[in-house]
């Protein structure tokens, strides 16, 4: 498996290398306790898992990124609800919706826009992806500079993704009985990955929030390994619900 | 260096005659909802520019509506341009209703300007049999041109030789149309173009760059050409061979995409962007139909094409003695007046980035690989449901590098959930709620809730409790419109694996809208 290692170095030599202050792109400043180096590091892969809920926490990582004149493109992400993305702050001008065809041209639709988009979001694909196809998808990102951001609600991880966000919506506020309406979500975010350092970190935001803005929320003194098993288990549970 | 004398002609109104409004009836030529043209009658009771519909019908209940057609506008103006055209070979069309060319030499040959305007007004009348009239001015420099053909009042407008710069000068400095410019220029205390003159062209350029300066010529009267534009080299022009020959005018637009395409990467290369382009079509009996277009700024590639387009289009479609007698077998752009492009930097008041031009040049990619309708991208529209905030666009529609944003517009929309927004949107997902019998919830006509909810599933095998709810939300909208009428009762419920979810009730029926 994988190149061997005199290779691998002689790939990483040769690469072309970038401007760090290129590297990274944006992220609010809420989630900067997740993501140490400030942002996503360009040509990263990453993965949201927690179903709908997910794309909540994408949108609102990803606004920034639009308002600063960079560009994203949902591939396949079905029912997609801009006005909610617009609501956490992305600018949905810059944002291409792009449906791939049946078949096999998904990856060749990923494919261009690697490198012309800063930020590729997508649904899992509609048919089944080979390893080698994604691994080459990913090493291209790697490349060009272009952020990968699956969005899943099943278990199996397609990739070694760089960073894994779970996310689980806790409680939500403002609904009664008969009376009241969604104002606000507690939504608890761990994320792990090779590139974090120091195993998994968690937050816990105020996602969406009633006015708008982003907000993050004291972590509770539940210690980490049993608050893991249970984001884990609603997720589980929410699959085995279908 | 000499500014050239040039000739603009008018025809005021030309969206409203174009759409077939007569100029005694009320009418009202539309574009994204906003009143762009609107007829004499119509202005007399108040229907201006920028009006929306309804406000527009609340003035003139009688008011005949149409949606702008830009392609009908180029086809109806053809007509006009073939019978100036018989005046001057070189004729430059800046939009439809308008175009300008050189005067030197008609002016000589007819027996100067009042003469040759006079002669022009009538050919062209004639044409128009009254439809319109049309106006016709004649200046230094093809602002003043432009400036003058506008001014009130009949008969030709002429600037007399070298007195440009005075006619101008008392002008609101409003005129320049920049206004992103003229707001600043206002605000430092500059109000006519004489005030904007009179600055040193050197601090102009300092404070504003090449849009400043730009403007600053032309409110001096001088030409708009800068040092910096250059004559294009030889090879510049693109071409296409049409094989087998095209005689349908949406073939025809697939080449002229295409072509402009390839015109501006090739200009891009050289760092270049062209305000002016000549196009020119053969037919397969070797009729040829040659034409300039000129635009303000840049042309970009949609711009290029719609022109290309429209001109296709007008000569496809004119009266059968001036129809190609075949098909199209070859189009040629050629660019002229080359201007350096503004590419990377963000201009003064934002504009065209990289980022932007690497989008659009996906866009292009994978139009071809996915279809043109699978590529989208979306415009604030706003609404009262959630799928109706947003209207998606085929992206080669929009033209990415010069678009009009509605992101501002933040009127209320009553009867609107309001936010957060579901995340996930659903069409014709059914949803079933239930009270503790299992009984469906109901909801009458006048919202009352037949009981509380209690249990709800996508699928009626697996069911999860209710832990919240609210509603209902009556939603009672467009219910003139039988195809997009909605009459429907919102809820939102909260189930006890911690999911949120907006259900509403149509004709009896459950249906879920989003989750949260």
């Amino acid at each position: 498996m994988g190149l061997p290692r005199e290779l691998h170095d002689q790939v990483q030599r040769i690469s072309p290398t970038v401007l760090a202050a290129e590297q990274v792109l944006p992220v609010p400043a809420i989630f900067h306790s997740l993501l140490p180096g400030g942002g996503l590091q360009r040509g990263w892969t990453t993965r949201i898992d927690g179903g709908s809920t997910a794309r909540a926490l994408a949108w609102a990582m990803l606004g920034q990124i639009t308002t600063l004149g960079g560009w994203i493109a949902a591939v396949d992400v079905s029912g997609i609800s801009l006005s909610a993305a617009r609501e956490v702050g992305v600018a949905i001008e810059r944002v291409l919706i792009v449906t791939s065809p049946n078949g096999d041209g998904w990856s060749a639709t990923i494919g261009a826009l690697i490198g012309s988009v800063d930020v590729i979001v997508f649904g899992s694909p509609r048919h089944r992806v080979q390893p080698r196809e994604y691994r080459r998808m990913a090493s291209r990102c790697r490349e060009r500079g272009t952020v990968l951001v699956e969005l899943t609600s099943d278990g199996d991880p397609q990739l070694q993704y760089d960073v894994s966000f779970s996310v689980a919506s806790r409680q939500w506020n403002g609904l009664g009985q008969g009376f009241g309406r969604l104002q606000s979500r507690d939504l608890e975010v761990s994320a792990t990955g090779r590139r974090l350092p120091g195993g998994v970190r968690h937050g816990r935001f105020e996602l969406p929030s009633a006015d708008g803005a982003l907000r993050s929320l004291p972590l509770d003194v539940v210690a980490p390994e049993r608050r893991d098993a249970t984001i884990t288990e609603l997720n589980r549970r929410r699959r085995a619900q279908g | 260096m000499t500014v050239p004398r040039i000739a603009a002609v008018w025809c005021p109104d030309w969206p409203v005659v174009a759409a077939g409004i007569a100029p005694n009836e009320a009418g009202a030529v539309l574009h994204a909802n906003r009143v762009v043209a609107s007829s004499e009658a119509a202005r007399s009771v108040g229907v201006v520019r920028g009006l929306r519909r309804r406000e527009a019908q609340g003035r003139c209940p009688e008011l005949i509506i149409a949606e702008r057609d830009m392609a009908l506008e180029a086809r109806a103006f053809e007509v006009v341009a073939s019978r100036i055209e018989e005046f001057t070979p070189r004729l430059e069309l800046t939009q439809p209703g308008t175009c300008v060319f050189l005067t030197r030499g008609p002016s000589r040959y007819f027996g100067g300007d009042l003469v040759m305007s006079n002669l022009l007004i009538d050919a062209i009348d004639e044409v128009l049999d009254g439809r319109t009239s049309c106006k016709v001015g004649i200046a230094d420099g093809l602002f003043a041109a432009r400036v003058a053909v506008r001014s009130r009042g009949a008969g030709p407008h002429i600037i007399e030789p070298g007195s440009s710069p005075k006619f101008l000068a008392p002008l609101p400095i409003t005129v320049l149309d920049q206004p992103d410019l003229t707001a600043v220029l206002w605000r430092l205390g500059l109000r006519t173009l004489g005030d904007f003159s009179a600055l040193d062209a050197a601090d102009v350029m300092g404070r504003f760059a090449r849009e400043g300066l730009l403007a600053h010529r032309r409110a001096s009267g001088l030409d708009d050409r800068i040092a910096d534009v250059m004559d294009p080299p030889e090879d510049m022009g693109v071409s296409l061979v049409l094989e087998p020959p095209v005689d349908r005018i949406d073939q025809a637009a697939f080449a002229a995409r295409h072509l402009a395409l390839e015109l501006h990467e090739k200009l891009q290369s050289r760092g270049a962007a062209c305000s002016r382009v000549t196009v020119e079509a053969e037919s397969e009996h070797g009729e040829r139909f040659v034409r300039g277009w000129r635009h303000e700024g840049a042309l970009s590639v949609a711009a290029l094409t719609d022109r290309v387009r429209w001109q296709l289009d007008g000569w496809l479609q004119a009266a059968p003695t001036v129809r190609p007698s075949g098909g199209l077998v070859l189009l040629i752009l050629r660019p002229e007046n080359l201007i350096p492009a503004s590419g990377r930097q963000l201009g003064f008041w934002g504009g065209e980035t990289e980022a932007d031009q690497r989008a659009g040049r996906a866009v292009a990619r994978l139009e071809a690989l996915v279809g043109v309708d699978n590529v989208q991208i979306a415009e604030w529209k706003g609404g009262r449901e959630p799928d109706d905030m947003i209207r998606l666009l085929p992206a080669s529609t929009v033209d990415l590098h010069d678009r009009q944003l509605h992101m501002f517009d933040e009127r209320p929309w009553p009867g609107k959930i309001p936010a957060p927004s579901p995340v996930e949107l659903f069409s014709r997902q059914p949803v079933h709620v239930v009270d503790v019998n299992g009984d469906p919830i109901a909801v009458s006509g006048r919202g009352d809730v037949s009981a509380t909810p209690a249990r709800v599933s996508r699928n009626t095998r697996q069911w999860r409790q209710v832990v919240a709810w609210a509603g209902p939300w009556l939603l009672d909208e467009r219910w003139w419109d039988a195809d997009r009428a909605r009459r429907r009762a919102r809820f939102q419920l909260i189930d006890d694996e911690g999911e949120a979810i907006l259900a509403y009730i149509e004709a009896g029926k459950w249906w879920l809208a989003g989750t949260y």
